[in-house]
């Protein structure tokens, strides 16, 4: 009869291990002082810097204590999804702006903290917040923002003779550029069909769009089609190398040395600036028939439903995104900031020659980037769709007629 | 495939314990053993309630569900399985799951069985050359695809090699509706074969000796001894090999989904990444539970035929 005692308190051993094993992955164990913040980390210099912030947030507040719950960039979005339908998301959440639109249902609208707390908006970049508003509500406070640009191999350039870009040049710069390349045997641009960097090119070049600006899809919008079009013919005409689903190609390219251009926004700059082994510099993207020159796409920590604390998160997200905290970023090269007053900190850090210029130039023509609850399966299906448009096998128009079949009417 | 092999070690122990009388000293020796045979068992058994038949039935819960990831539940019935029936996405990707196994599974037979049959005891350092087949399927998978996407791109090995040597370009192979495939197809065969390779190796020097010696005695050629001695003798192995290849290429995921993401179009969209996409990246994990489902009846389906089949084939001594 003494095993029935073992037995019993095997199994209640068990369930204890498997309770703790789900209860240690929920927010559980809310409180107004210890507050879970969920961020994309990428190692741990990252997480050094973005320790940091939190750091900063905690300073700011009494006995307040904000915990980095981090995940790589591509699983942050599974996790967060996972997190917010099983109750257990965190109580900030770091949110992209062209993915805000598929959060809202579970994030607080900070208009009435703002409000309370008389939060001055108007010092930060109103592109990078107007990014952060859905439906007119405002969903985070943005800490970063980036209008999309054209990184290029000022060596090659020199070496082909071909005079370097300037800060608003037009299509027929670049194909002239593509062209004097193509002769010296070089090939000049990589394209990229990610959404960020296919709609931002496209919009440049006559401004179509497959997302209007209110946030509606138009899968099958013939001015984007015609953008397809024209990224097919710089393939044919060797201006540009064939696109890939892999979405480090592009880059992987022009850090190679294989490609002079491509396109990328600023949060990369450092980064590849550091791994080019060629003098890189940042220029505007080629515009053709339009006024809209780029999107903007930017960060900001918003706040989820399930934090029982907002009033708290709030002032700690109003601490993550103080000139001093955004200063201390920009001074690191890690994000272009979303307050005008410290841009300047990063321009002195990052030290390459005519990106203020050039930053300048984009900022003024660019616009956000909007979001909308399907872009996740937009992106996938311009990963699978869009190359064979840019590659010259099926054209725009039946490409996007392929991808609108797949969206949700 | 491994639910049925569990049920029997808690059967003898739930009928010790109704047999257990302190009174009786066989019943009670008895009683003590098949006790700690549970205990023994439970960690299994629990393991396999908790994360094989708990989430097997809530899938097919979700499954009668729309239900989103985010936002309100619904049972909807049926439902789901005749949206993804009538989904022309979800038949591509059902004929271009097909059409890979169609591809791969020959191809891969044959080159392990090939090499297999080469690797005789006869061969110098044949273990050797054991290893160095096996590699591949002991490295990590996503390593070898990344590995295989740059040789793949143009510009890379294949693409530099072709041009070096014909003087054109090799098709940008991963773009191509044509050959993205073909590709596919190709890395999964350098992958996987060395599996197999390693089961037929050790089949065949279980062939007894004298049956390939009266064989030779009697005239028969090198490739009449294998196919008529060596294969029949080693039919079980090939029947065993033959299935769990047939199973996992129904649920080949990883190397279109790092190649091609599904593409270009939808010309290598799986199954397995269908359901990845509809739950992951789409947030229908009603639609999703459901195409794993149809896979799961798919592959029930096609091992029950490949069972009934075996009877023609498969010599068992």
């Amino acid at each position: 009869m003494k095993r029935r005692p073992l037995l019993a308190g095997a199994a209640i051993a068990m369930t204890l291990a498997l309770a703790a094993c789900s209860g240690s992955t929920s927010a559980g164990g809310q409180s107004a002082d210890a507050l879970t913040w969920g961020m994309w980390i990428s190692g741990n210099a990252d997480q050094a810097a973005w320790q940091k912030v939190a750091d900063a947030a905690d300073a700011d507040q009494d006995g307040l204590k904000v915990t980095i719950q981090g995940a790589p960039f591509a699983d942050y979005w599974t996790k967060l999804q996972t997190q917010l339908s099983s109750s257990s998301a965190p109580c900030i959440v770091t949110l992209q702006s062209l993915r805000a639109a598929n959060y809202t249902s579970q994030l607080v609208d900070l208009d009435s903290l703002v409000k309370k707390n008389s939060t001055d908006l108007s010092e930060f970049d109103q592109t990078a917040l107007t990014g952060m508003k859905v439906d007119g509500k405002l969903y985070a406070l943005p800490y970063d923002t980036g209008p999309f640009l054209m990184f290029y191999n000022r060596d090659m350039f020199k070496a082909a003779g071909v005079a370097e870009p300037k800060p608003g040049w037009t299509t027929a710069d670049f194909e002239a550029a593509g062209a004097a390349l193509k002769a010296k045997g070089k090939t000049l641009f990589a394209p990229n069909v990610g959404d960020i960097p296919l709609e931002s090119l496209i919009l440049a070049y006559n401004g179509g769009r497959v997302v209007t600006s209110d946030g509606t899809l138009d899968p099958t919008n013939a001015k984007f089609a015609a953008g397809l079009d024209w990224m097919a013919t710089l393939v044919k005409k060797g201006y540009s190398t064939e696109a890939s689903s892999d979405a480090s190609a592009d880059g992987n390219a022009f850090v190679n040395g294989q490609v002079a251009a491509y396109t990328d926004g600023p949060w990369s700059l450092i980064t590849q600036k550091e791994k080019a082994k060629f003098d890189l510099g940042v220029t505007t993207l080629p515009v053709g028939d339009t006024t809209e020159t780029t999107y903007s796409a930017g960060s900001g920590f918003g706040i989820s439903k399930e934090c029982k604390y907002p009033d708290q998160a709030y002032k700690a997200i109003v601490s993550m995104t103080s000139a001093k905290v955004l200063g201390g970023l920009a001074a690191e090269g890690r994000a272009f900031p979303s307050r005008t007053s410290v841009q300047q900190d990063w321009f002195d850090n990052a030290k390459i020659e005519g990106a203020d210029e050039t930053f300048a130039v984009a900022l003024k023509g660019a616009v956000p980037l909007p979001g909308n609850k399907n872009s996740d399966q937009l992106s996938q299906l311009f990963t699978q769709y869009a190359i064979q448009a840019v590659n010259g096998q099926e054209s725009g128009a039946k490409v996007l007629s392929d991808i609108a079949g797949q969206l949700p009417q | 495939m491994t639910t049925t092999s569990v049920a029997p070690p808690t059967t003898p122990a739930i009928a010790a314990v109704t047999a257990e009388d302190p009174r009786e000293t066989p019943g009670a020796a008895r009683g003590r053993r098949s006790w700690w045979g549970l205990a023994f068992a439970s960690p299994h058994v629990i393991g396999l309630a908790v994360f094989t038949l708990v989430p097997i039935v809530a899938s097919m819960v979700i499954s009668l569900n729309n239900w989103p990831l985010l936002g309100d539940k619904q049972f909807i019935g049926f439902d789901n399985y005749s949206k993804l029936l009538g989904d022309p996405i979800f038949r591509t990707a059902l004929l271009n799951t097909l059409l890979f196994t169609v591809l791969y599974i020959p191809l891969n037979l044959i080159v392990s069985l090939g090499l297999a049959a080469w690797l005789t005891p006869k061969i110098r350092n044949r273990h050797v050359f054991r290893v160095l087949f096996f590699i591949p399927t002991v490295t990590p998978i996503v390593a070898n695809v990344v590995v295989w996407r740059m040789l793949y791109q143009p510009g890379g090995a294949i693409d530099a090699s072709v041009q070096t040597l014909f003087g054109f370009h090799a098709p940008n192979f991963l773009a191509s509706t044509s050959w993205a495939m073909i590709a596919v197809v190709m890395m999964s065969v350098w992958q996987g074969f060395g599996y197999n390779m390693l089961i037929f190796s050790a089949a065949l020097d279980s062939v007894p000796e004298n049956l390939v010696e009266a064989a030779e005695l009697d005239g028969a050629g090198a490739w009449r001894t294998f196919w008529s001695v060596k294969f029949p003798m080693i039919s079980p192995s090939v029947f065993f090999a033959t299935m769990m290849t047939l199973i996992t290429s129904f649920q080949v995921f990883i190397q279109p989904f790092i190649l091609t993401k599904g593409g270009p179009g939808s010309s290598t969209l799986t199954l397995v990444q269908f359901i990845y996409n509809q739950g992951f990246q789409y947030q229908q994990l009603g639609l999703a539970s459901a195409g794993a489902w149809v896979l799961f009846i798919i592959i029930l389906g096609v091992t029950a035929v490949q069972f009934i089949g075996q009877k023609k084939w498969v010599h068992y001594e």
